[in-house]
């Protein structure tokens, strides 16, 4: 089974664009303006979903998808905030969980929407669910079973109160796997905006899935040894709580990160990609909804210049994600500021060797906060 | 006389936000939760006018406005609902709607989409 990582990035895209529609229509509910901070598809073992959300406590609201697109979504919130959201809903607290159910349901119907459209075909909504859960639980089922699931969520933080939201997704099988995953996968055209469209894809920009779930276990075993190492060196007790490949759009990175201060260790590995795929994972696997698919844009910047199309894309996003990283810190005056700047190489410095481009880029942090907030994962 | 509103919305947090929108203004008839209700209340009642939702259990709205324009083709349905897919709006026009409003609305919204329908 190969992924087609641009079908990905399209279905990422149409996750964005559905989250903003929940967005607005939570927006317009509560009176309270909600943006969406992050738009990722994870990939991920069940257990590991049960670690990074334990300790968790969070109300949600799910559907059931049929028809168009199948599978389920959830929209979630942290428990402790449900005072202050029926306190926005007119008449909410005599009817709470009534309250709360509709939230869902008209966040999620927005959230769908764009789904619907983009196939072409209604996607039937399940009446919606209200459910109270622990850690994991609060994902959709399924999420937690098997080997690995993608897994796509949406944060949406309101701007100014505490309150935020969460929405997962699901997809079971349908249009989405034909987008997304199978033997011979399809690939989504950037910018597509019919199914039809979406067709055309080539092997390079797909990978095998056993590759994603590997790159995983990759990441969680050499963050162990990492870890074990600077336990050793400074007899600091240490965690890993890398658990999830997680795609996110280059120009979401920061606000995954979030807005606490890090201090961290970044480095770049060479060598020992020439079995993988045209870097598929550089040229920004979910894309800019902003600006088109990531990889394509400036590839074609690449081409009028005449250099090396793979290299010069992860240089250009990255530098502009660093640039913003820098920026935060600054905001943040914190001592990360003076030393966040681009590391790589500036464009033409790098001989141009096709077929051996650069492995992604590992970045290990010391990040002590809440990946259900939006960890960056290994990009 | 007032227009005789129908209300059909699984949502208790709903059908009372619509109640307190249309009140004075309306005279809501009945309030059901799902679209077997539905029929049967508009049998009962005869209504002017139906705001449906179209999830809803045990019947959703596109199914019950089938079955309330079939045995009343004089019937006038309105579809109230979280869900603003093309298809679903093409879907519930062939089921005999005369309008289509998109939650969350403000009472603007509902007051023209009656005054539009009826």
């Amino acid at each position: 089974m190969r992924v087609d990582v641009r079908g990905l990035g399209a279905c990422n895209r149409l996750a964005e664009r559905g989250a903003t529609r929940a967005a607005g229509a939570l927006s317009d509910l509560t009176g309270t303006d909600l943006a969406v901070e992050v738009t990722g598809a994870s990939v991920a073992t069940g257990a590991d979903l049960a670690e990074a959300f334990s300790g968790r406590e969070s109300i949600g609201v799910s559907v059931g998808l049929r028809e168009g697109l199948e599978g389920e979504a959830v929209l979630a919130f942290d428990a402790a905030h449900a005072d202050a959201l029926l306190s926005l809903l007119p008449g909410g607290q005599s009817v709470a969980r009534s309250a709360v159910t509709e939230v869902g349901n008209i966040a999620l119907g927005g959230f769908l929407d764009g789904w619907a459209n983009y196939l072409g075909r209604a996607v039937d909504m399940t009446p919606p669910r209200y459910f109270e859960a622990d850690g994991a639980a609060v994902l959709p089922d399924g999420a937690l079973a098997g080997d690995g699931v993608f897994l796509f969520e949406s944060r949406l933080d309101a701007t100014t109160t505490d309150l935020d939201f969460s929405i997962y997704m699901l997809p079971d099988s349908g249009p989405f796997r034909d987008l997304v995953v199978g033997e011979t996968a399809t690939a989504a055209t950037p910018g597509a905006e019919t199914a039809g469209d979406a067709r055309g894809g080539d092997a390079s920009t797909t990978v095998p899935y056993d590759s994603l779930s590997t790159f995983a276990s990759l990441a969680k075993r050499g963050s162990a040894n990492a870890a074990d190492n600077i336990a050793t060196m400074t007899g600091l007790e240490t965690a890993v709580d890398v658990s999830r490949l997680r795609f996110v759009p280059l120009a979401d990175v920061p606000a995954a990160v979030g807005t606490e201060p890090h201090a961290g260790t970044v480095f770049e590995l060479r060598g020992g990609a020439q079995r993988l795929p045209r870097d598929p994972l550089r040229g920004g696997v979910g894309g800019d909804d902003r600006g088109g698919d990531a990889a394509e844009r400036t590839g074609r910047a690449a081409r009028r210049d005449g250099g090396e199309r793979p290299l010069r894309a992860g240089q250009r996003d990255d530098e502009r994600v660093h640039r913003r990283l820098g920026e935060r810190a600054r905001h943040l005056d914190h001592p990360l500021a003076a030393g966040v700047r681009p590391r790589h190489r500036r464009v033409g410095d790098q001989p141009a060797r096709r077929g051996a481009e650069r492995a992604p880029g590992l970045r290990v942090r010391d990040r002590r906060r809440d990946l259900h907030r939006g960890g960056a994962g290994a990009v | 006389m007032a227009t005789r509103v129908l209300i059909a919305d699984d949502s208790e947090f709903m059908r009372n936000l619509l109640r307190e929108i249309l009140d004075g203004e309306f005279e809501v008839v009945g309030e059901a939760e799902n679209g077997v209700e539905a029929v049967n209340m508009y049998q009962e009642h005869g209504p002017d006018l139906v705001m449906m939702d179209i999830v809803m259990p045990i019947r959703d709205g596109i199914e019950a406005t089938t079955e309330i324009v079939e045995q009343h083709p004089e019937a006038t349905v309105i579809m109230c609902t979280s869900v603003g897919q093309e298809e679903k709006m093409k879907a519930a026009i062939r089921a005999g709607a005369e309008g289509y409003i998109t939650k969350p609305f403000q009472k603007p919204n509902v007051l023209d989409a009656i005054g539009s329908a009826v």
